[in-house]
């Protein structure tokens, strides 16, 4: 269809654009970040040869364009560099991590979006009432509760206090999938949940609120339509595609901002290591996870928007 | 000398040298295990000046329990880098000595005080002046991989450390002493060390961990081979690794554990609280607060050297205002001591005089005491000093023990007329910016044996007390050179006395290296530098 194929084509442009804007600026500002990783690595007892040679060896004596060329051109190749610090691959380092913290965001963003969008359209149907306002108040408390106190708190009163779970999550670092140390997770994704679940909760209630006061809401009622019929067939349908929206722009935000959660309960994945890494003046895998969690964000975002688009229009001449 | 320092430039939180991380210390020793497996000698008796809260009645010590087999020990660490590896020359903070510590065996161990026990010699001896030492090899040791230990693999493993290009951070220890064309091995049991300078505590160089032997040749550690009591099964940097037992390991019947598993959790709070959850057997780098919580815990106990590491301010001796003798004295008794250490770990510190060697040890000039608290006296130095309106004087630190240390400095000094402007420097750029560029900084070093200490803080150059002596030096010297222990005693306890009354370091005390553990183990071998040795570590 010319409507899909042109979606679709918009789409990539966007993408690609978009891409290559991130790569340019993740570039420029760890180019721009002050210190010398030839210093931070070789230590202030290097030579002035030493120090050259260095140079010399990551390619920071060319011209900046030949700087990013080279870079652009391998990454492209599937090549994210060598840890100035450690010499091994930025891949090795980093992939095992991203696995992990994928992982830890789908987990959390599922539980998220099930809680938020029940928990939400349940409350818009009953607008006003005491369920309502109870939601309404625990989403406040939750919202304004700092995230390494949600973690904490979790931690203390599930893991040490009941010891239902582990306090922390340091044994999932010894696999890449979860399955096999299953209970690290838990504590970190409801976390994560948490910390996303208040404003799509309240974004959910305000659009089935207004949902509800459509036309053909009335129309449904009247013809005897209720309960759980009601909100899975009218009012989800139309309340969710801003919701949906926010839950995706969520999802990629969380990838980069789960470096508190992260560190709360000592999970081995890729925001810790980007706190690790800049505090090891390791730019190149900066770099790396700058431009991942970039990279990541703009693809969900632009993939979102498409997704959107294409169902809208035809559900705003669905009937109800 | 700048390169046994090792990554202390590169903003490292944690390594060999200075492993304080927010109040905590270097360095431990196994006290009140109870099973008397090993030597924990005078320092579990010491009287220090103060206890605090180790004075508090400790639970009723458990019977001991015979070694129970098999087991998994998790352990949890403060911290790693993206340079942990397992090549033990390289190893310089707490996540590569451990490694080093489970995977190889050195020639000998050296216990929190410095005795020294066999590992893989059986015997060792030196000539009369102290240049020639001999080690004798035990029979029999098997490698990982089954080839046996002769003593071309010793050779080669701290020659490899002897290159430059390596960038070992023990390579200031040894580089002094010996060069490696130096090194015999005439039989396959007997290596000969013929030193350059003669060293008579040589042996206690080659107990670092750092002199782990590895099988001659090798070059790659992706798979190491060592003699030790674990064999490594999986090792990621800044995450954790694991070690499996090595069933011929030379020491026979040991290890009790059937595999350790290591992770880092940097966050201070989440590490005592898995350990006090029960999801982490052992951890290390316990500080603050959380010494207490351990201590009342029902489920852990804290493990801890008492002398672990020493806290310091450094001004430069030879220049203004450190290199009036006057003004010195004016600033050491400015120290209330008490109150200093007690901002650094309140109830894991002992006060002493200004010296990098604690009471214990047997080095220590016995009656040397610190200069007394006396702000009105110092006062009175600095106005014969020319000083009539008060000191200024600008203090560097980074966030933690030193900037705890300078900060409580700065109030004991004030009624001395010391006016001091305290800088809190970034961790990440102060070993580059701070250290050694800055003339009155605060530091703190682990525990090193006496020889090894004051060679590396006051005897190298360039070192941050800018402390340059011809006759300390000549005392170190022929300390050094003579293997009389009651000459060895005389020389040590001179230097030491200079340094308390002319050296312009400031060292208000000693903070204790605590670990925490849980109730069932038993058997954790801990020393100076951050060495721990799980060997007859075992779970009840």
């Amino acid at each position: 269809m010319s409507l899909a194929a042109r979606e679709i084509a918009r789409t990539a442009l966007k993408l690609a654009v978009s891409l290559v804007a991130v790569s340019i600026l993740v570039f420029v500002l760890t180019v721009a970040i002050p210190g010398d990783p030839a210093r931070a690595v070789l230590g202030k007892a290097a030579t002035p040869a030493q120090l050259s040679a260095f140079d010399a060896e990551h390619g920071f004596d060319h011209p900046l364009w030949l700087q990013y060329a080279d870079y652009v051109s391998n990454l492209l190749r599937g090549n994210l560099g060598t840890s100035y610090a450690s010499s091994v691959s930025v891949a090795s380092l980093v992939l095992p991590r991203l696995c992990r913290t994928l992982f830890l965001v789908l987990f959390g963003w599922t539980i998220a979006a099930v809680l938020s969008l029940s928990v939400g359209l349940a409350s818009g149907r009953r607008a006003g009432r005491a369920f309502d306002s109870v939601v309404s108040v625990v989403t406040l408390v939750v919202s304004a509760t700092p995230e390494f106190m949600i973690g904490l708190l979790l931690a203390f009163v599930i893991g040490y206090h009941l010891g239902w779970l582990p306090t922390d999550s340091s044994s999932a670092g010894f696999y890449d999938v979860p399955w096999p140390a299953l209970s690290s997770y838990v504590l970190p994704s409801i976390a994560v949940a948490l910390t996303i679940s208040p404003y799509v909760t309240r974004l959910a209630r305000a659009n089935a609120r207004e949902v509800m006061g459509e036309p053909y809401i009335r129309a449904a009622l009247l013809r005897g339509v209720g309960g759980a019929r009601l909100t899975a067939r009218h009012v989800l349908p139309n309340a969710s595609p801003p919701v949906v929206n926010a839950l995706a722009l969520q999802f990629a935000g969380s990838i980069g901002g789960v470096v508190v959660t992260e560190t709360v309960f000592g999970f081995p994945g890729i925001g810790q290591l980007l706190v690790q890494a800049v505090g090891e003046r390791d730019l190149a895998v900066v770099q790396a996870i700058a431009l991942i969690i970039g990279g990541a964000y703009v693809v969900i975002n632009v993939l979102a928007d498409a997704v959107v688009r294409l169902v809208t229009p035809r559900l705003r001449g669905a009937q109800a | 000398m700048t390169t046994e320092h090792g990554h202390d430039d590169a903003s490292s939180p944690i390594n060999r040298r200075d492993f304080l991380r927010l109040g905590g210390a270097v360095g431990a020793a196994v006290l009140g295990s109870g099973l008397g497996l090993e030597a924990f000698g005078a320092a579990a008796g010491a009287t220090g000046p103060t206890r605090r809260l180790l004075e508090r009645p400790q639970a009723a010590p458990r019977p001991a329990a015979s070694p129970t087999r098999g087991g998994t020990l998790r352990f949890a660490i403060a911290g790693g880098a993206a340079t942990d590896t397992a090549d033990p020359a390289l190893a310089f903070d707490s996540f590569t000595i451990y490694t080093a510590c489970f995977l190889y065996d050195t020639l000998v161990r050296a216990d929190v005080n410095f005795t020294l026990s066999p590992g893989l010699a059986t015997d060792w001896s030196a000539n009369a002046d102290a240049t020639t030492w001999t080690f004798k090899l035990r029979d029999g040791v098997q490698f990982h991989d089954g080839g046996l230990l002769t003593s071309a693999d010793v050779a080669y493993s701290v020659k490899r450390i002897l290159v430059p290009k390596l960038a070992s951070p023990v390579l200031g220890n040894i580089q002094p002493f010996l060069e490696a064309k130096n090194i015999a091995t005439p039989d396959p049991s007997t290596v000969v060390f013929h030193l350059t300078v003669p060293n008579a505590f040589f042996p206690q160089i080659l107990a670092l961990a750092n002199f782990g032997v590895v099988p001659s040749g090798t070059a790659s550690f992706a798979k190491p081979i060592g003699t030790g009591p674990f064999v490594l099964e999986s090792l990621q940097p800044l995450a954790n690794a694991l070690f499996t037992r090595n069933p011929s390991y030379w020491r026979s019947g040991l290890p009790y554990l059937d595999e350790v598993q290591m992770v880092v959790i940097e966050d201070d709070s989440t590490r005592t609280e898995a350990l006090l959850g029960g999801s982490e057997d052992f951890i290390d780098n316990v500080t603050g607060s959380d010494i207490e919580l351990i201590q009342r815990s029902s489920r852990a106990k804290q493990l801890y050297i008492p002398a672990g590491g020493w806290e310091d301010l450094a001004g430069w001796s030879n220049k203004p205002p450190f290199n009036d003798p006057l003004v010195v004295q004016a600033l050491k008794h400015a120290e209330n001591r008490e109150v200093q250490m007690n901002a650094i770990l309140p109830g894991g510190y002992d006060v002493g005089p200004d010296v990098p060697v604690p009471a214990s040890d047997p080095f220590f000039p016995a009656g040397l005491k610190p200069y007394p608290y006396d702000p009105d006296y110092a006062k009175f130095l600095l106005k014969k000093a020319g000083y009539k309106d008060g000191l200024d004087l600008t203090l560097y630190a980074y966030a933690g023990d030193k900037l705890d240390n300078a900060l409580a400095y700065q109030q004991t000094a004030k009624p001395a007329g010391i006016d001091i402007h305290v800088v809190t420097w970034p961790h990440a750029t102060y070993w580059t910016q701070v250290y050694l560029a800055k003339p009155f900084i605060g530091d703190s070093w682990a525990r090193l044996h006496t020889s090894v200490m004051l060679q590396e803080a006051f005897v190298s150059q360039p070192n941050e007390f800018h402390w340059n002596s011809p006759g300390f030096n000549a005392l170190c010297a022929a300390a050094l050179r003579t293997t009389d222990e009651a000459r060895q005693k005389t020389l040590y306890g001179d230097a030491l006395t200079i340094l308390n009354e002319h050296c312009s370091g400031l060292i208000p005390g000693w903070v204790h290296q605590v670990y925490g553990a849980g109730n069932g183990v038993e058997g954790v071998e801990l020393t100076n530098g951050g060495q721990v040795y799980f060997d007859r570590a075992y779970l009840t």
